[in-house]
């Protein structure tokens, strides 16, 4: 969903930096990070050039283009913790996601963590939109939380 | 149609292409082609992921295109950045031609203008829509609500519902200070929102001279005294159809307290210099941490106003009887002076939660909020530690209790009274909050004699 925080995470992530300013993604923009050595499913070391597709967020008026899904190997669908209508779109974008891509590693992102109030709330929330055994990370693109751990769990998670 | 012709038109309408082999490398393109994609060019024979990184994956569909099983591919508005951070954003679709020596042509289009226009349209509206949608959201997670899960503030926050569906005129709040007086009248004022179209307005009674409290409450008009060159509407009428909130209600001097009983009984008063009477619709909620029984019997307060006020009560709980909350309310302020402070601290760690929990919390909730942003700024790690709330209060103290139980020593070469007398009247007020009321009860004495003492040694 918009405003949700992508594109900061993914500036968080491959740069480290971090805008307080808002400017909403048109289309898509590409970026690549070399991540740091994991091993396989086989014991075997491997390098991750992950290319991560920071995708315009979904509104009532605009719906991301299913060419954008295609040969994804995982996806990383992020909330807002203070927006609860961007956790009820989460289902609807994980249904589209997997029927584009079967296979798809899916892991969620709770964002704007730094902002969240009342927890129990929003936990409760988010657990019901998430089937049991989903991986779930509370991040902050503002303060890094859990931001590189998110998306080298999800690049763990692709070459298992 | 000979392809140079194509060639001539595609360049014309400013589209770049590249015929791509059956491997998807570049076997001849247009120099726009490779403008668009800011690369010194042509480069042939490469392949055309080294150029559109954004065509990764898609191998299986370029495959079902040269084949003639999908008619095409198009990915629109793809971002380009410039090495001086403006966008450029285009379109890239991708045919079949038929020609086995060329089986694929990858057109590319810049509809920057397009996009521009749109990123401005959808800029705006996504901005004014994050905003509503977290307004909405603090009306489903409110921030300013009481914290804590205990009992006691659980019984709390069931008063409130019912009191703000009950529509009384009068309500009074009691408890220690810092245990959320004003936070509990805005969840009042919050949850009988739907009743109430008016603004709340707050006023402190011991922060104002009793000299300007009289105008500020009741307003006045033009030539009511030398500097009155306006009419001013008082606080009460700013309030209409809404709720004011008279804090340290204990505070307020006996001549306005029988004013203040006038307009509870009638809803009308005057202002200032004014005969005309001023009728207004709103909800009173006092609140004090003062002994108003006790003050009742002193004469200091007005047996009618207190019992005016005194229609319906909340008694808000002191932090040390909250058990386990004092961690969670903790627990709470780390997360969200993480962002203020640029750190990723995730709670206490258990050592400084037995700590904190040995405290007694005469400042309450708002002494724990202190305690707990001063040690934010020591912390390192992703725990609060104990050597942090040690660093944040050099004072911390271990219980009251030792306090009272080791009887004060004088040191055999004896010390300056008047120094030691100094220091604890200004510990006691950073105890409470600059709030002397607080600071007077927390040595055992009358605000009188707290203030007489302050003026003493010039610390107001």
């Amino acid at each position: 969903m918009y405003g949700v925080g992508k594109t900061s995470l993914i500036q968080r992530f491959v740069y480290d930096i971090f805008d307080e300013s808002y400017l909403s993604t048109i289309g898509v923009r590409v970026v690549q990070k070399i991540c740091p050595p994991v091993e396989d499913a086989h014991g075997k070391i491997k390098q991750i050039h992950l290319l991560v597709w920071d995708m315009e967020g979904q509104s009532s008026d605009h719906t991301t283009p299913s060419s954008y899904y295609l040969g994804a190997s995982g996806a990383l669908l992020v909330m807002d913790v203070t927006r609860p209508e961007s956790i009820d779109c989460i289902p609807g974008l994980r249904n589209t996601i997997q029927k584009i891509s079967p296979g798809i590693s899916i892991l969620y992102m709770a964002n704007k963590y730094d902002l969240l109030v009342r927890e129990n709330n929003v936990q409760k929330r988010i657990e019901e939109v998430l089937n049991p055994g989903n991986t779930l990370f509370y991040t902050s693109a503002k303060t890094g939380h859990q931001v590189e751990k998110a998306f080298l769990s999800l690049a763990q998670t692709m070459i298992q | 149609m000979p392809s140079r012709i194509i060639e001539n038109i595609l360049s014309g309408q400013k589209i770049g292409y590249a015929f791509l082999s059956r491997e998807t490398e570049i076997l001849q393109c247009n120099n726009l082609f490779m403008e668009y994609l800011s690369a010194e060019g042509p480069q042939t024979q490469s392949h055309v992921t080294r150029y559109l990184p954004e065509l990764i994956g898609a191998e299986t569909i370029l495959k079902s295109i040269r084949d003639g099983g999908t008619p095409s591919l198009l990915l629109e508005n793809i971002n380009r950045l410039s090495p001086e951070g403006s966008i450029t954003y285009l379109d890239v679709s991708v045919f079949p031609t038929g020609r086995p020596e060329m089986p694929l042509i990858c057109l590319i289009r810049d509809v920057t203008a397009n996009a521009m226009d749109r990123q401005k349209i959808q800029q705006q509206k996504y901005q004014i829509q994050v905003l509503k949608s977290q307004l909405r959201a603090l009306g489903e997670f409110p921030s300013g609500e009481l914290l804590g899960e205990s009992e006691p503030i659980q019984k709390v926050r069931l008063m409130i519902e019912r009191i703000a569906c009950i529509n009384t005129s009068t309500v009074l709040l009691r408890g220690e200070t810092g245990t959320g007086k004003s936070v509990t009248a805005r969840m009042i004022h919050q949850f009988c929102g739907k009743n109430s179209k008016g603004a709340f307005v707050e006023i402190s009674c011991a922060a104002i001279p009793e000299s300007l409290l009289e105008s500020e409450l009741f307003g006045y008009e033009k030539g009511a005294f030398t500097h009155a060159t306006t009419s001013k509407k008082g606080l009460l009428e700013e309030a209409d159809h809404g709720i004011i909130f008279l804090d340290e209600i204990g505070e307020l001097p006996l001549t306005l307290q029988a004013k203040l009983l006038s307009f509870i009984e009638t809803r009308t008063f005057r202002r200032l210099g004014s005969t005309r009477p001023v009728k207004v619709d709103i909800r009173i909620i006092a609140a004090t941490n003062r002994n108003l029984e006790e003050m009742v019997q002193a004469g200091s307060f007005r047996e009618d106003l207190f019992y005016r006020l005194n229609v319906l009560n909340i008694d808000l709980p002191p932090l040390r009887d909250m058990g386990r909350d004092v961690i969670h309310i903790a627990n709470h302020f780390i997360k969200t002076l993480n962002s203020q402070f640029n750190k990723s601290v995730r709670k206490l760690s258990p050592a400084a939660e037995k700590v904190l929990l040995s405290q007694p919390w005469p400042g309450n909730i708002r002494e724990l909020r202190n305690v707990v942003e001063r040690a934010m700024i020591f912390a390192n790690g992703d725990m609060l530690e104990v050597g942090d709330l040690q660093m944040a209060s050099s004072g911390f103290r271990s219980s009251r209790s030792d306090v009272s139980a080791a009887p004060f020593q004088l040191p055999p070469g004896g010390m300056p009274f008047d120094e030691i007398e100094k220091s604890i009247l200004s510990q006691a007020l950073d105890m409470a909050d600059q709030n002397q009321s607080g600071a007077a009860r927390l040595l055992g004495m009358t605000r009188d004699a707290f203030r007489y003492r302050l003026e003493k040694y010039n610390l107001i």
